[in-house]
């Protein structure tokens, strides 16, 4: 299947939905932080030390997930390690920060203004520079650690205290940390990105009266700053912060950023008027890590439509777990990209399964070979069609040996069908009940080649389970019994592999009673035809009266 | 599960270590997932586990929902390798119940935790003036299934009071202990009752404890201001600040339901309001304590 005619780029799709204009469709900015490092096979930390694999480990990601947009680098403790809190490394996840200079006897006056040469920062920046110059259609995001998480942690927990007992000692602090944030904004615009995304989570922890306090007298100037540079912004929280979504708002952000603690609609109904655009906030763990690519692309197709195709980008609610399964984040891709997988899986969200599932234990042992297409609807939907064409094309040729049906996902039944087979993309062709051909329409002598292959494979298991023997009864003293055994290896013997037969001999002349054979008549000469009706399963009275029937 | 919560300093990590000494904890087959990171106990020890399994969950101060994969990871390796008869957490100071319990919820845990009792430690000295401004604490305390009043050998009897009365208010059915470095009865985890939390947070009725900041440049008559705090009474909980009442700014605060005004102002001078103070109010409908106060200026 194709992804939609777009026109504009990626880059563009972001900065326009950014801006709340009309885009083509919605854009998708998957937050590939640590998660490269697991494309890498890297550790985290290893990851995040290195330009190189921060590089490589990005761009892997944009290969793989076609974003439209994407962060250069997710860690907020960037600038905490330059200014002096020491971090804990962590093999799957960003540092965390250990110590906080200013509860351990370091003063504001003594801390400085990161450069762009300092620690890590010069990493990012250098991975951003390169990034840049590869993808030029793709819009890129500097993070920033907001100035009140920042705060914290150069002063840890204690400003919680501190924001009652010596509100003004804070207020400096978080000062500081608007400049600090300006002039990451600054090396983040120079270095060529898109978006400057303010990260702030830990607002989430306070009310309104204290945000408009202590964070929108410092958030509002980067904000502003960004916009008199050309660049725009966007505001990440994360955690229960509906409360203060209206005074986040009034900071000015071009973008306000949120988790799954926070409805998507509740978002979008206090952003759009005030035109800011909104983002996220597919589930991290639940769905997009333990999740499978279908439960993605449900998941995404329920934030597409709160979303809408204004204003809204769809990305994750935070950074990508560092193991999500590359398939899911390549799955939701592939709706935000191809209108009639959207339509798919907007069918099956929409056809509910029966209870009950299809007994696949006796498929495809009828005599006749059958091939299921399960389809969206051949009526409506092109590729579907093609596919029952390329079937019925070929059909004429296994008359009565081959029976074929369609399945449409818009029946309960045909949902059945497609849990039994373990069918995941439409449409499909199943060929008694393994999956041969997925989503591309065989060549004709593909297909007479994969259903000629199932007929011959049925042929041989018939045969198979046919097991024969010949017995033998006679005395083995006797000449003319030992001129018949002979004769009877021989002809096994030329008949090779084409046969598989047993043979037993029976010279206890008791025994010969059991065949209704007499002494006199002997050697005789018995064949036997062995047929397996059922194997390890129960079997009714009235079927095993027609099987005796069968015999007679 | 027992879930141990509350502030940073409260004394989990101190309640903890006493827990695990307590025999009816200690010879049970159980293990620790502690998520603070690598912090000394009040008393400077770090947690004593003993024999029992350990499992850190560190992130530093953030308690982002990233955290949430890092539990069930956990979670799910103590469910699959260690299959513990109980699990003991000592949550971030960050933490919120209802994060907790949806860590806990996730399907593919298929139910192997139920949370047994949600213990809060509740920081004598410090509840008040921490509670408003952050919200885990006030969350931990209103969903707490017990409480625990910490280190109340460090705040005076009417402060002690005040402080129970405000827990009551906010979380009436939770029983409460007061006690100093954690030292609890061993029974009295046995017989709690778990309350789990759930529900829409834009359904969340308004904070139970709240602050208030106040600057104006125009003097403050004193004897309106002694008036205006009488008034307020029980309502008012903290107030700090500068307040200029025609002479400069003077230091003024109110605790246990004392005000004290006059001396240097303490903190960092204000330098454009000659009157600027916190305010921590509960009970009173926020509009009506703020209206309360700014007619100081009348």
């Amino acid at each position: 299947m194709s992804d939609r005619e777009v026109f504009m780029t990626g880059r563009e799709l972001v900065l326009a939905a950014i801006r709340c204009e009309a885009v083509e469709r919605e854009p998708w900015v998957p937050f590939v932080g640590c998660h490269a490092a697991h494309l890498l096979d890297i550790s985290a930390e290893k990851f995040l030390k290195s330009e190189a694999d921060i590089v490589a480990g990005v761009q892997k990601g944009i290969d793989l997930y076609k974003p439209d947009g994407v962060p250069v680098v997710f860690d907020l403790q960037i600038e905490a390690e330059i200014l002096g809190c020491s971090m804990m490394w962590s093999s799957d996840n960003p540092p965390a920060v250990a110590s906080h200079p200013l509860a351990d006897g370091v003063t504001l006056d003594e801390l400085s203004i990161p450069g762009p040469d300092e620690g890590r920062l010069k990493i990012a920046l250098a991975a951003t520079r390169r990034l840049r110059e590869a993808n030029p259609d793709i819009a890129l995001y500097g993070l920033i650690t907001g100035p009140f998480t920042l705060a914290l942690h150069l002063l840890g927990t204690d400003i919680f205290l501190q924001m009652f007992d010596d509100p003004d000692r804070v207020q400096k602090l978080v000062d500081f940390c608007r400049r600090v944030g300006q002039a990451m904004a600054d090396s983040y615009l120079d270095a060529g990105v898109d978006v400057v995304a303010v990260v702030d989570p830990m607002t989430s922890q306070i009310g309104p009266h204290q945000f408009e306090q202590f964070v929108t007298p410092h958030l509002k100037p980067i904000f502003d700053h960004v916009r008199d540079r050309k660049g725009l912004s966007s505001l990440f929280v994360c955690g229960h912060a509906q409360k203060n979504i209206e005074v986040m708002c009034n900071t000015h952000p071009d973008n306000i950023s949120i988790d799954e603690n926070i409805a998507l609609d509740y978002v979008r109904d206090i952003c759009l008027p005030r035109n800011i655009s909104f983002g996220g906030n597919l589930q991290l763990t639940t769905v997009l890590l333990l999740g499978s690519p279908r439960d993605a692309q449900r998941h995404a197709l329920e934030c597409l439509k709160i979303g809408g195709t204004r204003g809204f980008i769809l990305a994750p609610g935070c950074d990508l777990p560092y193991a999500t399964p590359p398939a899911n984040i390549e799955a939701v891709t592939k709706l935000v990209r191809d209108p009639y997988e959207r339509e798919v899986v907007e069918t099956l969200v929409e056809t509910e399964a029966p209870a009950g599932t299809l007994d696949m234990s006796d498929y495809g042992n009828a005599d006749k070979v059958i091939v299921d297409i399960i389809t969206l609807d051949s009526e409506g939907c092109a590729p579907c069609q093609y596919m029952v064409e390329a079937v019925k094309s070929i059909a004429p040729q296994f008359e009565g040996i081959v029976e074929w049906r369609e399945h449409k996902i818009k029946t309960p039944e045909a949902l059945t069908f497609m849990g039994a087979f373990f069918v995941k993309n439409i449409p499909t062709i199943c060929i008694d009940g393994r999956i041969a051909f997925v989503s591309q329409i065989p060549a004709r002598n593909e297909l007479i080649a994969a259903i000629q292959n199932r007929i011959f494979e049925k042929l041989r298991k018939k045969i198979n389970q046919h097991k024969g023997v010949i017995y033998l009864l006679g005395d083995e003293d006797d000449e003319a019994y030992q001129r018949l055994k002979d004769n009877t290896l021989q002809a096994m013997m030329e008949l090779g592999a084409d046969i598989d037969v047993d043979l037993r001999e029976v010279t206890d002349p008791a025994l010969f009673g059991d065949f209704g054979v007499l002494a006199e008549q002997t050697p005789v000469t018995i064949t036997a035809r062995f047929n397996m009706k059922s194997a390890g399963k129960d079997v009714s009275t009235p079927i095993i009266k027609e099987w005796l029937k069968g015999l007679t | 599960m027992i879930l141990i919560t509350g502030g940073l300093g409260a004394g989990k990590t101190t309640f903890l270590n006493h827990l695990l000494q307590q025999t009816n904890l200690r010879d049970r087959d159980l293990c620790l997932i502690i998520n603070e990171f690598g912090q000394l106990g009040v008393d400077g020890r770090l947690v004593e586990a003993g024999d029992h399994p350990m499992y850190e969950i560190n992130r530093g101060s953030l308690f982002c929902i990233c955290i949430k994969t890092d539990f069930v990871k956990t979670l799910t390796e103590i469910a699959d390798d260690v299959r513990p008869e109980l699990v003991v957490v000592e949550a971030t100071g960050m933490a919120e119940p209802r994060d907790i319990q949806d860590f806990v919820d996730e399907p593919t845990l298929a139910a192997q935790f139920h949370i047994q009792a949600n213990v809060c430690l509740v920081d004598a000295p410090n509840f008040i003036r921490l509670a408003p401004m952050l919200r885990a604490v006030r969350q931990q305390a209103l969903w707490a299934d017990a409480l625990i009043l910490n280190k109340t050998d460090l705040v005076s009897e009417p402060e002690l009071k005040q402080l129970g009365a405000v827990l009551e208010g906010m979380n009436p059915e939770a029983p409460r202990l007061a006690t100093t470095f954690g030292r609890i009865p061993a029974a009295f985890l046995e017989n709690l009752e778990h309350r789990v939390h759930r529900g829409d947070p834009l359904l969340e009725p308004p904070d139970p404890v709240f602050a208030l900041s106040f600057r104006h440049d125009k003097p403050v008559d004193r004897a309106r201001f002694q008036h205006v705090i009488s008034e307020l009474g029980e309502d008012l909980l903290r107030l700090k600040g500068q307040v200029d009442f025609g002479d400069g700014p003077e230091f003024a605060e109110v605790a246990g339901g004392r005000l004290t005004i006059g001396g240097v102002v303490a903190t960092t001078p204000h330098a454009e309001s000659p009157t600027a103070f916190v305010a921590i109010g509960w009970r009173a409908p926020q509009h009506d304590f703020q209206a309360a106060i700014e007619s100081i200026w009348i």
